[in-house]
């Protein structure tokens, strides 16, 4: 059914992104404090402490864990906004055309034109911080993405046939964008966000490098390995390395599920092509 | 593919090439250093604190420039070198104490005579009085310390008058400072202002010869200066670095050959251990303190107990130790220096009893304890801050208090600073300059722009500021500034921290010795440079009594050098 | 439509694209709350009058509209604005800054392209095999790390391991006596005729560009290979076989250049992404570039810096979108439609 390869991403993508969360429960069950200061100031990784510990004796491997939800939960947050905004302004765009077309995709090619991430870095600067100003700003850089694809869709679909006897019979433009024609979509849009879960995970974590992430004591990958950059000369390595490592490891799962799932829907797209 | 792969191992080889000649001529060949003429030794500092605006003392007030204009530019009045009880001002480019009028309006100073500015230019009366008044016309950040200065007359060729809005004791020692260094006047007439801040010029020992911005700055000796027994024998060059562990490493290799202001606290350890290296250091002027806010309607800190409350909760040694390795240590005072009547009266809230905060709270109707904010900013106060406010909240809540930490970035957080909105907040204070009144009237006086912040509105200590600031006489300003200290501890709207201490490391290889002296705004300090005898080069820095242990010494133990009467024996009349 | 009528529309249509973009990013300065004064003051004590002052010197106490238009008017001037932080002229600072950061993004480049189209052809010629698995798992993990880690991580293992490499900056420091002619500093030390500053300016080179070009030559290289795969299944590759010539041939005449527009002009689209990551790689190894000074000016709110460095950073995105939409409408007249 599936091609060999995308299937093998597909499972690899998702087991990665279980045993991840999978860390992320266990710390909080077995109740770790990533908050918890103590004199053992940048040891080493060790039994106690296996991922070592900071600057102030935060354990390092619980700090690292719970960061788990907030960098996904931001990420998460970021894709919900650029699809919702992206998605549904490409499909009213694209649906009615003519000027309201042009205004707005000319608004999203200007947007289109900065780097995410310094549309982030600018909202984030200009909101501050928090799970949703930070899931905003990176957001926001994304938009153009959706706004592309479904308009591209919706001005593909828009000339067929069943389209135009819907609207005879009298169905209303919203039954007609939001039943008829987004499903269409749905596919594509579907692998642009596992892939953006992963850009977003790095943006966060980028935001947070830069000093303008989640506001400390959170545990966040990238402000704390971005803390670590100041030890490293001293010989600590283990506070930037590890938090990196997850960045790879979530990033790596989402990757992976989304080119899968990419591959699966573009075969199976090309299939049904393939029946007319 | 035979003939890609042909052209792609060519590839590989040139680059490896290019990289193993780059190792060679780095590694195995004798290093030659600038092109330029090497008529003296060069000495290269490293700093972290950029010369990113101006080199015109009239403009800029950042450390980073005043470090350096200090050297460029003489003050009229200097804190002159060494360890002193009583730090006396003396006169460097005046050529005598000023004379003060009876109701303290005018100040009547004589100058220094055969003294020429660094473009071959006299000084003289008209000098000053050009220097002063050009600071109307500039974009000045520092211009405010002589703002009690009206306006300037030129009596004759050699005494100059100012002319004052308010008697100020204080003016002496503003006059240290680099602002009312008096500048070239055809210096600026023949190169404009904005051009005279990338290389301006002054009457003192050194003189800028170059600055690439936000690379370095280049001084060299000015060999015309007046004092000759004071002549540099060497070059300077101030390379600038945008972080420490780059200047830390720098040092390492031989890069630089003293690391000045400032190396973080993060990367002290390596370099303590290392035996190429040595170290001067000194407990420097600014505070880490926390500010309480009582004039916020609805804030439980509005009521004195509370905030006792969280005086006694704070452990500063847990502080000290883990957010600052233990090499700033913990503070129980305000940035009164020693000379200028420092009084430990936060010593009444040690040690850390949590006991003692529950039960003021309770008494104060808080059984269960408060729920407050504390703001913070993580970056330009240092980049140990957010391990601080971490460390505060953890010691606060044992005690039953309850923080929110926000952190916010700078713009934001130095607006509502200012206007006094955070309830609580982490902040720095440090002295501008060498009068005890400089730092009263910010922190204590209802006007000043510290006490702003944590709207704090006090008759008591308005009339002591006032007092403080109205008489000359050292003894009576020691009881003055003593209880004015004791009632800013017992009203607690400051929570001190820590000290900051600055540590100088330098190669033993180029550099045989630093002296550097207590106060910051000592305009000397000596600097040895290997195979030469001592040469005091001059900057301002601080005393220190050089103890090479690796355990700093705190503040305290510099206190003790002095008498409990410190004080600055105004020339005033 | 003609291409000239095509480009002619396209250069217009980048103007009142670029105008929105500064409109916008005027507009979010000024909602920014804090203010730029206080946060060049900062931890400072000065008086309210002085901090009054500057701000009326800095033009700060107009209306909003008329800021804006002096603004948009200096624009056409080329002047940029006066910057609050360094308190010089804006160009000024872009000027200094721009040469480092197209020497840190023109040698990165100079890495990914070469080693993503290479990676990406040998992947497509053993599609299917182990090599081809290799070379997908390894660009593919290779681009889930984030560009500023990996820059730690090479940090890292210098001092970890003792290696003889600068992690930071772009030159040592006593290499004061180089004529600063371009501000490239390579170029600049070649025609200083210094081998040692040469030597110094390739070494701090070295980390910077492993970690951008490897970051820009991931994506390069499944480009590459999906594009060249695609077209070795082509028709025409088929007729080329059958003629009779052999694969090499037929790879390097038929398959590859064809193969290498789509490849080259994606590059192009990913102007934006290595601009991000030269943000992130300047900030790791304290790069003098414009990603630093963008960062540093946000943090002190200078609107003009500020608004300076994002209309840069969107021209140059705009003008190698622009590029590459040309060279499309060149190559394939349907799109000029």
């Amino acid at each position: 059914m599936w091609p060999k390869s995308s299937r093998s991403m597909v499972i690899a993508g998702t087991v990665i992104i279980v045993v991840v969360l999978a860390l992320d429960a266990y710390t909080h069950i077995v109740g770790l404090n990533p908050f918890a200061t103590s004199y053992q100031v940048l040891s080493p990784p060790s039994f106690a402490h296996v991922m070592g510990t900071d600057q102030i004796g935060r354990d390092i491997f619980s700090r690292v864990s719970f960061g788990t939800t907030f960098s996904l939960l931001v990420a998460f947050v970021s894709v919900i906004i650029s699809v919702g905004v992206g998605s549904v302004t490409g499909a009213f765009s694209g649906f009615f055309g003519g000027k309201i077309d042009r205004v707005t995709s000319l608004a999203f090619d200007a947007l289109y034109a900065l780097p995410p991430l310094i549309i982030a870095i600018l909202i984030a600067a200009m909101i501050g911080p928090g799970i949703v100003n930070t899931g905003l700003a990176i957001g926001i850089g994304y938009m153009p993405q959706y706004f592309r694809v479904v308009r591209g869709i919706i001005l593909s679909i828009k000339e067929r046939p069943f389209i135009e006897s819907t609207r005879a019979i009298g169905a209303g433009y919203g039954t007609l964008i939001f039943h008829h024609m987004i499903p269409y979509a749905i596919p594509s849009i579907i692998a642009l966000m596992t892939l953006n879960m992963g850009s977003g995970i790095v943006d966060v974590a980028g935001l947070g490098f830069l000093g303008l992430g989640l506001p400390p004591p959170t545990p966040e990958w990238g402000t704390d390995l971005g803390r670590g950059r100041d030890f490293i000369t001293s010989g600590a390595w283990w506070p930037s390395t590890f938090p990196g490592l997850m960045i790879v490891m979530s990033v790596l799962g989402f990757t992976l599920l989304g080119q899968g799932l990419d591959e699966v829907f573009r075969s199976a797209s090309t299939k049904q092509k393939e029946k007319f | 593919m035979k003939m890609k792969r042909t052209y792609v191992i060519i590839a590989a080889i040139v680059v490896i090439a290019i990289i193993g000649a780059s190792f060679g001529y780095n590694y195995f060949l004798p290093s030659t250093t600038t092109t330029t003429p090497k008529q003296y030794p060069t000495i290269v500092l490293g700093t972290t604190l950029d010369v990113a605006v101006n080199l015109d003392p009239g403009v800029d007030y950042q450390v980073g420039v005043l470090n350096l204009n200090n050297i460029v530019f003489d003050p009229l009045y200097e804190v002159p070198p060494g360890i002193y009880p009583d730090v006396v001002l003396q006169p460097r480019l005046a050529a005598g104490p000023p004379v003060v009028s009876a109701d303290g309006l005018h100040w009547t100073i004589p100058l220094r005579q055969n003294v020429k500015f660094q473009d071959g230019t006299p000084f003289n009366a008209t000098a000053v009085k050009f220097s002063f008044d050009r600071l109307s016309t500039v974009q000045s950040y520092s211009a405010w310390l002589l703002s009690s200065v009206a306006s300037v007359d030129v009596v004759d060729m050699y005494t100059v008058r100012f002319n004052l809005n308010y008697p100020n004791a204080a003016l002496e020692g503003a006059l240290t400072m680099p602002v009312a260094g008096p500048v070239s006047p055809s210096a600026v007439q023949s190169m404009g202002n904005e051009k005279f801040g990338a290389l301006a010029v002054g009457t003192g020992p050194f003189k800028y010869v170059e600055w690439v911005k936000g690379d370095h700055v280049t001084l060299a000796p000015f060999e015309d200066y007046w004092n000759q027994s004071r002549v540099p024998q060497i070059k300077l060059v101030y390379k600038i670095y945008t972080d420490s562990a780059a200047m830390k490493l720098a040092l390492q290799k031989g890069d630089i050959d003293i690391a000045w202001d400032y190396i973080a606290t993060t990367d002290y350890q390596s370099l303590l251990a290392d035996p190429n290296l040595k170290y001067a250091n000194a407990a420097e002027g600014y505070h880490v303190w926390m500010t309480l806010n009582d004039g916020i309607p609805g804030s439980p800190l509005e009521d004195v107990n509370v905030r006792k409350a969280i005086e006694f909760s704070v452990d500063q040694k847990e502080i000290s130790d883990l957010a600052y390795h233990g090499l700033y240590p913990p503070s129980q005072d305000t940035p009164f220096l020693p000379g200028f009547y420092p009084k430990p009266s936060w010593d009444q809230y040690k040690p850390t009893n949590i006991a003692k905060a529950k039960e003021l709270l309770t008494a104060a109707g808080h059984p269960n304890g408060i729920d407050v904010n504390l703001y913070f900013t993580p970056i330009i106060y240092g980049k140990e801050i957010p391990d601080v406010a971490a460390l505060l909240q953890a010691q606060l809540a044992k005690a039953g208090i309850r923080v929110t930490l926000n952190a916010v970035e700078q713009a934001s957080f130095v607006k509502n600073f200012r206007a006094g909105n955070y309830e609580m907040a982490i902040g720095i204070m440090s002295p501008d300059y060498p009068d005890a009144d400089n730092v009263a009237s910010f922190i204590a006086s209802s006007t000043g722009s510290y006490s702003k912040r944590v709207r704090l509105n006090d008759t008591t200590l308005d009339t002591l500021v006032q007092q403080g600031v109205s008489t000359s006489d050292p003894a009576q300003r020691a009881k003055i500034y003593g209880d004015l200290q004791d009632r800013l501890a017992g009203l607690a709207v400051y929570v001190p921290l820590v000290h900051q201490a600055n540590y100088w490391f330098y190669r033993l290889a180029s550099v045989t010795g630093v002296l550097s002296y207590y106060f910051q705004y000592s305009p000397w300090w000596t600097l040895q440079a290997t195979g030469q005898t001592s040469q005091i080069i001059s900057s301002e820095l601080q005393v220190v009594g050089i103890t090479v242990t690796l355990s700093p010494p705190t503040f305290k133990q510099y206190a003790n050098v002095l008498t409990s009467t410190g004080n600055v024996k105004s020339t005033a009349s | 439509m003609r291409l000239r009528t095509f480009i002619l529309l396209r250069l217009l249509l980048t103007i009142p694209m670029i105008l929105i973009l500064i409109t916008v990013v005027f507009s979010i300065m000024r909602i920014l709350p804090g203010d730029p004064v206080l946060a060049v003051i900062g931890s400072r004590n000065a008086s309210e009058q002085q901090i009054e002052a500057l701000r009326h010197q800095l033009g700060l106490d107009k209306p909003l509209y008329l800021q804006y238009l002096g603004y948009i008017g200096g624009l056409f001037r080329g002047d940029f604005g006066y910057s609050m932080v360094r308190l010089d002229p804006v160009t000024t600072e872009l000027a200094i800054a721009l040469p480092a950061t197209i020497e840190l993004t023109f040698w990165s480049m100079l890495l990914a392209i070469p080693l993503g189209i290479y990676s990406g052809v040998v992947a497509a010629k053993h599609v299917g095999g182990k090599i081809d698995a290799s070379i997908r798992i390894g660009s593919l993990v290779r681009w889930c790390v984030p560009v500023f880690w990996f820059g730690l991580v090479l940090q890292i293992l210098v001092v970890q391991y003792g290696l003889p490499f600068p992690i930071a900056g772009q030159a040592s420091s006593r290499m004061i006596g180089v004529p600063d002619v371009t501000g490239l500093y390579v170029v600049d030390a070649v025609l200083g005729r210094n081998p040692q500053a040469l030597a110094d300016a390739f070494l701090h080179l070295l980390l910077p560009v492993l970690t951008l070009g490897t970051t820009m030559a991931a994506s390069i290289t499944q480009i590459a290979r999906t594009n060249i795969i695609g077209v070795l299944g082509e028709d025409y590759i088929k007729v080329a076989s059958l003629k009779g010539c052999t694969d090499e041939r037929v790879f390097q005449k038929h398959a590859l250049p064809n193969a290498l527009i789509p490849i080259l002009t994606y590059t192009g689209l990913q102007v934006a992404v290595l601009l991000q990551g030269a943000i992130l790689t300047e900030t790791v190894f304290s790069w003098p570039g414009l990603g630093r000074l963008l960062i540093v000016a946000v943090g002190y709110r200078d609107f003009n810096l500020i608004q300076g460095c994002v209309i840069f950073f969107a021209l140059v995105v705009s003008v190698a979108n622009l590029i590459v939409d040309i060279s499309y409408a060149m190559v394939d007249p349907r799109v000029r439609l």
